[in-house]
């Protein structure tokens, strides 16, 4: 084996520790981060089955023609009912997706799953508040 | 199979390109193969182009076929079928140049048939899922996850075909080849890993989730950018004739670093998920490397090129010189996000878009923009330099009102955020992404050009 080849396999295998790392440990967050909700669960389809992702973010990932989700639910004025609205009738922007009362549901419960997780990290959508959320982890 | 057979069975079309540059590239029982790649590589970058610039008209008329065709339809098609573009003309491009690398016909032509019609229908099925509304994956790869099985299918079949005719190249590999594999079976990898999701284990925890999304997805592009780079490292061999850079010690160090890029930089885009601090610090002592290395690399291949030889050449060298610039100012928007104190203002705005543009057009597009003429100029055909030449300066310079169009669009988004409503920041954004959607109109317009140009030389032939 000639000493590219050894270079290769020597990063590889780190790379192959470090994934296992982050595939467990690494990842873990907090006791809620893991959902044990089926509601949450089956929320989680139903938003990558409408492609939700397109449009919305969550913990800043996704697109940026529709609001970052990931505290939309604690967020003044975006109570359960607020949110169904949307969900049911669209927006100016959003069009109605034709969702029926059980995605409906689940897709709140998601939403409330995901509030959860980013409230307790201190992430509340803007970039502000990140700048508390590494602080408070270390 | 023996070298004598192979020279047999081929036609050699030996062609001495202008300027005495002796380039040897002899016709391939695979060239129909490479060159069917290429085509369909085309028509994915223009459909993509298209549905591109329809969702950056939505962005400014937002009722335009909001209920008949909205955002969530258009994003995944312009997005997929763009991806489809590079991968599709990185393999055409391997499938090209590999049998002459390695002075051996491909190991199976039938087996490279078979890649293609596995792609083709891949393509042709998430197409019309995406124009049906039919979805279910993650993004970037919205499809549903048992099409994936297709793409891992043909992919595997590329694999055997790559690996079975490298192994026959003797000598030491040039870099371009380890880029070229590197790519490959990185790319089957992060996509095996961006299924994990299926798995309840991975899925039902929003951190862990989140997380490898974005280390799988950002680890795919660093392997395409392997596969388009090598094509990289392989042009500038021939256009300069030299072949020293391809194996100097140097430019295996920076490949090196390189892959230990691919592997460990992608943690910028999960700052701000509730993850380990290690992900965020690991990647950020790593992220400041990747593009300035490269850059360097094509710097120092620049000044060691005649004159004479980047004319003999000039299509493609221009292509490749576009391709340096934008790695210029992507370098630079690379180290500015990549700093935790910025990326905490620039993650989720358009910031982000303007580095992923500035990378898959202004330098993969460009770089494979390099490979397609290159093949095209062994035939020593030039009638259509003016036309490829306007196309290239109305892209580069359509792209570069773009990129800053994004840039000030995220600027806006990240000063106004969390203290304005979305729909106030959108509509401070609105003129911005006017001029995001013109400029785009007029790249889509030049590409046209250098296609038709493309397209003109090859129905002759």
């Amino acid at each position: 084996m000639n000493k590219k080849s050894i270079v290769f396999v020597a990063l590889s295998i780190c790379y192959l520790l470090y994934s296992a790392w982050v595939y467990t440990l690494g990842t873990q967050g907090s006791a809620n981060s893991c959902a044990s909700d089926a509601a949450a669960i089956r929320g989680k389809l139903v938003y990558q089955k409408y492609n939700c992702a397109a449009c919305h973010q969550v913990f800043g990932l996704g697109g940026y023609l529709g609001p970052e989700l990931s505290t939309t639910m604690s967020q003044l004025g975006k109570s359960e009912d607020v949110m169904r609205a949307f969900l049911q009738y669209g927006t100016a922007r959003m069009p109605i997706l034709h969702l029926n009362e059980n995605e409906i549901t689940d897709v709140i419960e998601y939403m409330k799953y995901i509030d959860k997780v980013a409230r307790e990290s201190n992430y509340n959508g803007s970039p502000i508040a990140a700048i508390n959320f590494h602080a408070n982890r270390n | 199979m023996h070298f004598h057979k192979f020279q047999n069975e081929i036609h050699h079309d030996a062609v001495q390109l202008n300027y005495g540059i002796s380039l040897i590239m002899p016709l391939q029982k695979s060239d129909k193969l490479a060159k069917t790649f290429l085509s369909t590589a085309m028509v994915c970058l223009l459909a993509g182009l298209i549905f591109g610039l329809a969702g950056g008209i939505q962005y400014v008329v937002p009722l335009w076929m909001k209920d008949s065709f909205p955002f969530t339809r258009l994003r995944p098609l312009h997005v997929s079928l763009v991806i489809t573009w590079i991968f599709t003309a990185a393999s055409g491009g391997i499938y090209y140049y590999l049998p002459r690398i390695v002075k051996r016909p491909l190991y199976s032509v039938r087996l490279g048939w078979l890649h293609y019609s596995l792609l083709l229908l891949s393509v042709l099925t998430i197409t019309v899922g995406y124009f049906s509304g039919i979805f279910g994956g993650r993004e970037y790869l919205e499809f549903p996850p048992v099409l994936g099985l297709l793409i891992l299918s043909y992919w595997i079949v590329f694999l055997i075909n790559y690996f079975s005719t490298v192994r026959k190249y003797e000598g030491k590999w040039p870099v371009y080849l380890w880029m070229w594999s590197v790519g490959l079976i990185f790319f089957a990898f992060t996509f095996l890993e961006s299924q994990l999701w299926i798995i309840p284990f991975f899925r039902d925890n929003i951190v862990r989730d989140t997380t490898i999304q974005w280390k799988a997805l950002g680890s795919m592009v660093g392997s395409w950018n392997m596969m388009v780079y090598g094509t990289a490292f392989f042009l500038m061999e021939k256009i300069s004739g030299k072949t020293s850079v391809v194996f100097a010690r140097k430019t295996f160090f920076f490949f090196f670093l390189g892959l230990t890029n691919l592997m460990f930089n992608w943690g910028h885009h999960t700052y701000i998920v509730p993850a380990s601090t290690w992900i965020r610090d690991v990647s950020y002592i790593i992220s400041m490397t990747e593009l300035l290395i490269l850059g360097n690399i094509i710097y120092h291949w620049r000044s060691t090129v005649s004159e004479i030889n980047r004319y003999g050449n000039i299509n493609s060298f221009r292509f490749l010189s576009a391709a340096d610039i934008w790695i210029f100012l992507n370098l630079i928007l690379a180290i500015l996000i990549s700093v935790p104190a910025i990326n905490l203002h620039t993650h989720g705005t358009h910031f982000t878009v303007a580095h992923a543009m500035g990378t898959t057009i202004g330098i993969n597009t460009m770089i494979l923009m390099a490979s397609l003429i290159f093949i095209r100029e062994n035939y020593p055909r030039h009638e259509n330099t003016i036309k490829v030449s306007a196309g290239f300066w109305i892209c580069n310079i359509s792209l570069l009102i773009f990129w800053l169009s994004l840039l000030v669009a995220g600027f806006i988004k990240s000063i106004y955020q969390g203290q304005l409503s979305h729909q106030d920041i959108l509509s401070r954004q609105i003129p911005w992404f006017f001029t995001i959607a013109i400029s785009g109109f007029l790249f889509l317009i030049g590409m046209i050009l250098i296609i038709k140009s493309v397209v003109k030389v090859r129905s002759k032939e």
